[in-house]
């Protein structure tokens, strides 16, 4: 019943004029309504609403014979290439009514002039459907240079014919290109001759119009995708005739895929957390990730290390056993780091700042802030931090008789970064220095 | 990068103890992510500054890196990797908040970050990579840089190898360029009123697993 409705609503205010003005149409033209009886409220699943679109008939207009003579036709203005505010009257200079617009006359005209990437239409078929049973256009006259009419199609295409088929395809295709109606009058009746029925169809024309406004009209005559009007002049063209329930939804103000978004939108995943493996993790540098063997569990794990202090303090064992004769040799005193323990000072409960032990700093695996004193490693870790000679110290030597700065002096790593002022990072947010850029 | 060189430690470490020679094969920190940059951390920077009252707290996660510098270089980002970057500020281990860090293109190319969660924004922060997206203080910055570590890597190793302090003082991440995101928070957005200090880590993740 709704798509009777519909069909009415259309026909009524333009097919029936463009039918009446072409006494020589075939009469196939009339396919789009069948439905005589449009109050009938039962036929909700009436299956001809998808046949409609894809009817059959519009092929046998594709041979008609009259195309070749409107290309032709010497009445449209094309010299200039512009509109021409006269034309509007429907009467031409001579006195006569111009020529109401015709389907037929005007996609043989279309199929011809504009090819290529300036193709409007699929076929001559999809542009007779399109034309009398899908856009909802008035007929209008052929010297119309404006309005959603096919009359101003005609016009564009005989313009696009000679002159400049980019732009003037665009305005004599479906779209209107902003010439042949405005965006919103195109969108408007076009939703309106195809999605009348569809659950967010407008109270009426103007509602249409104020939503539509605000549509931006950012994109190109035919686009198929992003928030756009001309995007929803497209899907809900031929699309929404062959299938409203699918495709009128695209066309709505709050569209339902397609026509949403735009280019310069970020396609971020938005799968939860969850959803994802973590594969590494860091916290404290060094140390911890260090002195661990089985990296894959503990990143899991991160950042409770709980279970691998045995082996934090095994490889701690191991890493004095190999070193420990050479910080003697330096006159350096190693700390003490068997596991268990034996003696008093063990690296791992030495304290490198006022109860903060160096098993604190391992154990959990995370960076720790404490904003009341100042700032730098182990208190957090800034850029410049010399973090691997204090790493290296305050695990191997005794901090009762060493700094955690005594490595700084010895030269065993360097002191700053390769860049900037004595390895200065920027003052300023974000910091780091720019990438460094290949040798030439 | 730090942490996978001193991966190689313990790796080495372990050798010397016998617990596990077949660990000493593996050259990369952690298995997993062998030849996954975007999921390769770097190294974490976390760093309060500014007069008291009204620090900020700065956290560098690097990761993808170190690479040496080619033409056309530019940050491994991927739109499958989860970064997370952990707040605690209860002391137990358990992030307060977390700031999940997501990559994507959009259709004409271009990457962008979205970052969600983070202490003093209210929705996602969400703009193009090389650039600063400062939402009312809250600053987020996503970009290749220059590595900011630094570190004899070589003469590392070569401790580890002999047994010897073998340290020459030499950077060996010297011209090497790695991807960074930075962000920069009001440290009362993180603390919240506690007390105690302010406990920072981070993970990477692939989607599935």
């Amino acid at each position: 019943m709704l798509r009777a409705k519909r069909i009415l609503s259309a026909v009524s205010t333009s097919l029936v004029l463009v039918l009446a003005a072409c006494p020589g149409d075939p009469p196939p033209q009339d396919a789009g309504e069948p439905d005589p009886q449009p109050t009938a409220p039962a036929d909700a699943g009436e299956p001809e609403a998808p046949a409609d679109a894809g009817e059959p008939e519009a092929p046998v207009d594709a041979g008609e014979p009259e195309a070749p003579v409107d290309a032709g036709e010497p009445e449209a203005p094309v010299d200039a290439g512009e509109p021409d505010a006269p034309a509007d009257g429907g009467v031409d200079d001579a006195g006569t009514p111009a020529e109401a617009g015709d389907c037929a006359d005007y996609c043989s005209a279309i199929m011809s002039a504009c090819t290529g990437d300036d193709a409007q239409y699929g076929s001559e078929a999809e542009c007779l459907d399109y034309c009398s049973n899908v856009g909802g256009w008035e007929a209008g006259t052929v010297e119309d240079v404006d309005g959603n009419t096919v009359g101003c199609r005609e016009y564009h295409t005989s313009v696009a014919a000679t002159t400049d088929p980019a732009t003037h395809c665009a305005h004599a295709g479906p779209s209107g290109g902003n010439a042949c109606g405005s965006w919103c009058e195109v969108y408007c009746d076009v939703f309106d001759s195809t999605c009348s029925d569809d659950a967010e169809a407008y109270a009426s024309e103007q509602a249409c119009l104020t939503a539509c406004a605000g549509f931006p009209d950012t994109g190109a005559a035919n686009d198929v995708e992003y928030d756009t009007v001309q995007c929803r002049i497209y899907h809900g063209g031929a699309p929404a005739a062959a299938d409203p329930a699918t495709h009128c939804g695209h066309a709505r103000a709050e569209a339902t895929m397609f026509c949403v978004g735009q280019p310069t939108d970020f396609r971020f995943r938005d799968d939860a957390p969850t959803a994802y493996t973590v594969l590494d993790s860091v916290g404290m540098p060094a140390v911890s990730t260090a002195l661990i063997a089985d990296k894959d569990g503990y990143n899991l794990a991160a950042p409770d290390n709980t279970a691998y202090v045995g082996e934090i303090l095994a490889s701690l064992n191991a890493l004095h056993g190999a070193l420990d004769d050479d910080l003697t040799n330096l006159g350096l005193t190693p700390c003490i780091a068997d596991n268990p323990p034996t003696a008093e000072v063990q690296c791992h409960n030495q304290e490198v700042a006022p109860g903060v032990t160096v098993a604190s700093l391992i154990i959990p695996d995370h960076l720790s802030i404490d904003p009341s004193a100042p700032a730098g490693f182990p208190n957090g870790r800034r850029l410049a931090d010399r973090v691997m000679d204090v790493t290296l110290a305050i695990i191997l030597l005794d901090l009762g008789t060493h700094p955690a700065n005594a490595f700084f002096a010895a030269g065993l790593n360097p002191a700053t970064n390769d860049l900037g002022v004595e390895g200065a990072f920027l003052s300023t947010f974000p910091y780091l220095h720019a990438p460094h850029a290949p040798a030439p | 990068m730090l942490r996978t060189l001193l991966a190689r430690l313990g790796l080495l470490t372990v050798a010397l103890t016998t617990v596990s020679s077949a660990q000493a094969a593996d050259h990369s920190d952690p298995p997993a992510v062998a030849g996954d940059a975007a999921t390769d951390i770097g190294d974490l920077f976390a760093w309060h500054a500014g007069p008291q009252g009204s620090e900020t707290l700065t956290v560098v996660l690097t990761f993808g890196g170190p690479v040496p510098p080619v033409m056309g270089q530019q940050g491994a980002y991927d739109a499958d990797t989860l970064y997370a970057i952990h707040f605690d500020r209860t002391g137990d281990n358990v992030a307060n908040d977390t700031a999940y860090v997501r990559f994507a293109q959009n259709d004409l190319g271009d990457w962008g970050v979205q970052v969600v969660g983070l202490p003093g924004t209210t929705g996602p922060v969400v703009g193009a990579v090389e650039t600063v997206l400062d939402t009312n203080g809250t600053k987020v910055h996503v970009g290749l840089h220059d590595d900011p570590f630094f570190f004899d890597l070589v003469g590392y190793a070569n401790t580890l190898s002999t047994g010897t302090l073998s340290f020459t003082g030499a950077d060996a991440f010297a011209g090497q360029n790695i991807t960074a995101i930075v962000v920069e928070v009001p440290y009362a957005a993180v603390q919240q009123g506690e007390a105690g200090p302010v406990n920072v880590w981070a993970t990477a993740a692939r989607i599935g697993g």
